[in-house]
């Protein structure tokens, strides 16, 4: 997504005022004379600073002020890309219920499908795969891993 | 050090368990750092349970050689996929990636490896010559020397990224509010943390780094517009140029400043504790891209930049240990790992151990050398199987990837917070990166935020306010004036290049 620097300077500015804002509530401590406060404050002011340039220096440029032609007629890699975020996020959701390996094997088998990937390969890579990486990091680095229902079997 | 110090240290390291040790370390940390988004500080991490059941030199050579590899492997993503595998390879991974779209991925590879190797082996060697003297020398720096340093390193990393400073400095400034979040290192006050648990230990910057890297290139990768595609770069005529170490020593006689420049950069930088080695690599590739003959080459895969940031990186590795071993203060997260072994098994790091026990901190600096010689014929093998990587369509290792982001953000800390950070970053870097906003100093900002904040609030209270304390020391005035003339020639150039661009004429000056 392309923002215009006319339109991005003033959000970075609003950001930066929204930090200065942000640093004006943090409590003080008594008798604390540079505490907390201090360097967010300064990155507030950098960030209104840099935002006020950036604006000026793009008020010459041309075209729209939101952009997100790169997306326009994608087709099934949009749609990888919106799975590639909504799968892991659902992944958050499944970890534990589903554990490390099914929830991998549907992910893997999901963006392969979607990225193209011949069903045979799928069926091979996205199980050897995820269990090969299950295997290297519960059992070799002995990261705590949710084996969810396949627990029963694997080791 | 006496002969017989170093003869006994040696027939220590050459001990069967030991040797086996750097090398099962070398295999764990080649596969570690060559899996994008698994990184050699989480190598290093993970290792810690299997050290419980080594005796100490053996744990600590396995430390030694897996972050040695984990960190030279970590340019293997970074030159294939554009993915660094560590802070310190983002440095150089837009260079060694160009060289890869070029169709030299092999060239690249086979850079950072010997060149790693080779800064590796004199940064050890700074390590066992000068180190006490060193040590001694930095301890000696306050806070406002810390301070200076760790602003240097900061802008010379947003002054390089990219053509536009401005942006750059947006990017450093968002780098370094993030690592404001968590506990304020001053008063142990929440900050920024809006109730929530998680944020009271701050931001990791292992997530943060994981998606502004790997999961927002996958994205501009889908959206047509990036360049995550590293099999198409990699066509079958290019695949002689695969071949290890071809042609290196042609580039050992072309550019032999670049090595002594960035391994004295990487062993003078890396031996300040807190600073630690991350910094040497990015100020090195700003200093090469500064003094260049060709400034106007670097980001189009030259190979000056890459040679003179890869030996400052391992070589800061070596020396990042003189104060971990010498005053037993880490200067870095690996170093700090490492001291926490040491003491584990009762070895208590510092002057004292020197002293007493002169065998032992000799023995861990010469398993330096063999983890290093080690990285020749390893990156020889890793480069091969490269071709491999490759090879892969994109339809399989793109999903792996995006599982192994998951995973490398889950492992840091066990909570699933981590694959949120990641996820959130990935979509910030990829709108910053559509905008021409650099994403390294982001990174670099998160990573010597809390350096940055500390000692310049600990020189605000000893100055009582007074900024002309910041230039009342000798060290701390010479570094003030060069950081104060870096920025000074940055807006000049910055306005001349406008000036120029406005009257029409072409603009080279923001380049150089």
């Amino acid at each position: 997504m392309r923002i215009a620097d006319r339109l991005f300077g003033p959000l970075l500015a609003a950001f930066g005022l929204a930090v200065l804002w942000g640093a004006a509530q943090l409590p003080r401590v008594p008798g604390v004379r540079f505490g907390g406060e201090l360097m967010p404050t300064i990155y507030g002011i950098a960030l209104i600073v840099f935002g006020g340039i950036i604006f000026l220096t793009g008020l010459r440029e041309g075209g729209p002020a939101l952009d997100a032609d790169e997306w326009r007629g994608r087709g099934r890699a949009g749609l990888a890309a919106a799975w590639s975020l909504a799968g892991l996020l659902l992944g958050m959701v499944l970890f534990q219920p589903l554990g490390f390996p099914l929830f991998g094997m549907l992910f893997v088998a999901v963006m392969m499908g979607l990225m193209g990937a011949r069903p045979l390969t799928i069926l091979i890579v996205a199980p050897v795969f995820v269990l090969t990486l299950y295997l290297t990091f519960s059992g070799v680095l002995r990261v705590s891993l949710p084996a969810g229902p396949l627990g029963a079997i694997l080791p | 050090m006496s002969f017989d110090t170093l003869l006994q240290a040696a027939v220590l390291v050459l001990q069967f368990d030991v040797l086996l040790a750097i090398l099962g370390g070398a295999v764990y940390g080649l596969f570690i750092g060559a899996l994008p988004g698994l990184t050699a500080t989480m190598a290093t991490a993970l290792l810690v349970p299997l050290t419980f059941y080594m005796a100490p030199l053996p744990a600590i050579a396995l430390i030694v050689s897996s972050t040695a590899m984990a960190i030279t492997a970590g340019d293997i993503p970074g030159a294939l996929l554009r993915i660094p595998g560590t802070p310190a390879s983002a440095a150089y991974t837009e260079e060694s990636y160009a060289m890869t779209r070029a169709g030299h991925a092999g060239r690249a590879l086979s850079i950072g490896f010997f060149f790693s190797a080779l800064g590796g082996l004199i940064g050890a060697s700074v390590l066992l010559l000068t180190g006490p003297l060193l040590a001694r020398l930095a301890l000696n720096f306050s806070s406002f020397e810390f301070f200076w340093l760790a602003l240097l390193g900061l802008l010379t990393c947003a002054l390089v990224s990219g053509s536009n400073p401005v942006k750059g400095g947006v990017s450093l400034a968002i780098g370094l509010l993030i690592a404001t979040v968590g506990l304020d290192v001053t008063s142990g006050q929440p900050r920024f943390t809006f109730g929530s648990v998680e944020l009271s230990g701050g931001v990791s910057f292992i997530p943060v780094m994981i998606g502004m890297f790997a999961f927002s290139e996958i994205l501009r990768g889908l959206s047509g517009i990036g360049a995550a595609d590293a099999s198409k770069a990699a066509t079958p005529a290019s695949d002689g140029a695969m071949r290890p170490y071809r042609g290196i020593l042609g580039l050992l006689k072309t550019y032999p400043l670049s090595l002594v420049r960035g391994t004295a950069l990487g062993s003078s930088l890396g031996a300040l504790p807190g600073v630690g080695g991350d910094l040497a690599a990015w100020i090195a590739y700003g200093v090469s891209r500064r003094f260049s003959r060709t400034p106007q080459k670097f980001g189009t895969g030259h190979p000056e930049g890459l040679i003179e940031a890869t030996s400052a990186n391992n070589s800061g590795l070596s020396s990042a240990w003189i104060p971990a071993l010498v005053f037993g203060i880490p200067g870095d997260a690996v170093t700090a790992i490492a001291v926490g072994v040491l003491y584990m098994k009762g070895v208590a790091p510092g002057p004292r151990l020197f002293a007493e026990n002169p065998v032992m901190p000799t023995s861990i600096i010469l398993s330096f050398f063999v983890a290093n010689l080690l990285l020749f014929p390893l990156g020889y093998v890793a480069i091969k199987a490269a071709r491999m990587v490759l090879k892969v369509p994109r339809s399989v290792i793109v999903p792996m990837i995006l599982l192994c982001c998951f995973l490398g953000s889950y492992a840091i800390n066990n909570t699933l917070f981590g694959v949120g950070v990641m996820l959130v970053a990935g979509l910030v870097g990829y709108v910053m990166e559509r905008n021409n906003f650099p994403i390294a100093p982001v990174i670099l900002g998160l990573v010597l935020g809390p350096v940055l904040e500390r000692n310049f609030i600990m020189s605000m209270q000893i100055s009582r306010g007074n900024l002309m304390g910041f230039f009342e020391r000798p060290v701390a005035c010479g570094l003030g004036i060069f950081v104060l003339i870096v920025l000074g020639l940055t807006v000049w150039s910055a306005i001349k290049g406008r000036r120029t661009v406005m009257a029409g004429e072409p603009d080279d000056s923001l380049t150089s």
